[in-house]
């Protein structure tokens, strides 16, 4: 599926007050061109602070479903954060990986043990 | 008698409260055993364990998103790791948090290998332009509350830099 098929689905089947953390790079592209009503930060750089910063977003605001919008460069940066979010069993947070197994922003260049990994 | 390093921890502790911290991430130093203790038992405050000190200030600034206030605790180690989620939150996303540091590599050390990050840690913070205050008194806690209203007036993250007499007093 295509990265902007792919962002178009969750625009249109988020519920209207889920607020959208977004990954950096092509993935904040693809959710930008689906001009979605819903509450969205990006996240921008630092790259590999997404997850945490949705994590810190979903702690604070326990009323509220947090998605997080996630690159697989971004998260191959700190995969360590899966650990302390599992740790702190949230329930109001979802994440999604968009997985091309490239830097695409950075110049298309492939992930490290590229093909051969899976999140 | 208390244990070691207890009576400050109760200080910092009581004064993060009073600064309205209601979330806090750690990544543990040695020293800061009783601290860290002492925030894991505060029933008003959120402890998060995280497996690096840069996730710990993307969670505050996430909280700080969410109108939470937050302090990352952590060596001065972790400070330097997180050179570019500092200044990533304070100059670009402008998110407010506390970071409590102890300040390893000084005199009061006993380690070779803590010594460089004694050397360079304020160095660094200011090339990153992060405020930053350094705590050399036991019983001085009110730094960490002034702090906090620092980083919210500021928009920035703030690093209290806690020195072991900070912690232990002079006897330790």
């Amino acid at each position: 599926m295509r990265r902007s098929a792919a962002a178009r689905v969750f625009a249109e089947h988020l519920a209207p007050d889920d607020i959208v953390v977004c990954g950096l790079g092509s993935t904040s592209r693809a959710w930008r061109e689906q001009k979605a009503p819903h509450l969205t930060y990006y996240a921008s750089d630092p790259m590999g602070l997404a997850p945490a910063l949705a994590l810190g977003l979903a702690i604070a605001r326990p009323d509220r479903r947090i998605i997080l919008l996630e690159g697989d460069g971004d998260l191959s940066m700190n995969l360590g954060v899966l650990v302390t979010i599992a740790g702190t069993a949230v329930t109001n947070l979802r994440a999604t990986v968009f997985i091309n197994d490239r830097y695409e922003t950075g110049g298309g260049q492939p992930l490290p043990n590229a093909g051969r990994i899976s999140l | 008698m208390s244990e070691p390093g207890t009576e400050s921890a109760e200080r910092i502790v009581r004064a993060l409260v009073a600064a309205k911290v209601e979330i806090a991430t750690s990544l543990p130093d040695s020293w800061l055993t009783p601290l860290i203790a002492r925030i894991e038992a505060e029933p008003s405050i959120r402890h998060i364990r995280v497996t690096r000190e840069d996730d710990g200030a993307g969670i505050c600034a996430g909280a700080a998103l969410g109108g939470k206030r937050a302090v990352l605790v952590c060596q001065n180690a972790g400070v330097l790791l997180s050179a570019n989620a500092l200044a990533g939150y304070a100059h670009h996303h402008q998110l407010p948090f506390l970071v409590l540091a102890v300040y390893r590599g000084s005199h009061e050390d006993t380690f070779y290998y803590q010594m460089y990050k004694g050397r360079v840690t304020e160095p660094v913070l200011r090339g990153l332009a992060i405020p930053h205050h350094v705590v050399d008194r036991v019983g001085d806690a009110k730094v960490v509350e002034d702090a906090v209203r620092e980083s919210q007036l500021a928009r920035s993250p703030v690093v209290v830099l806690l020195r072991r007499v900070a912690l232990y007093g002079e006897a330790s």
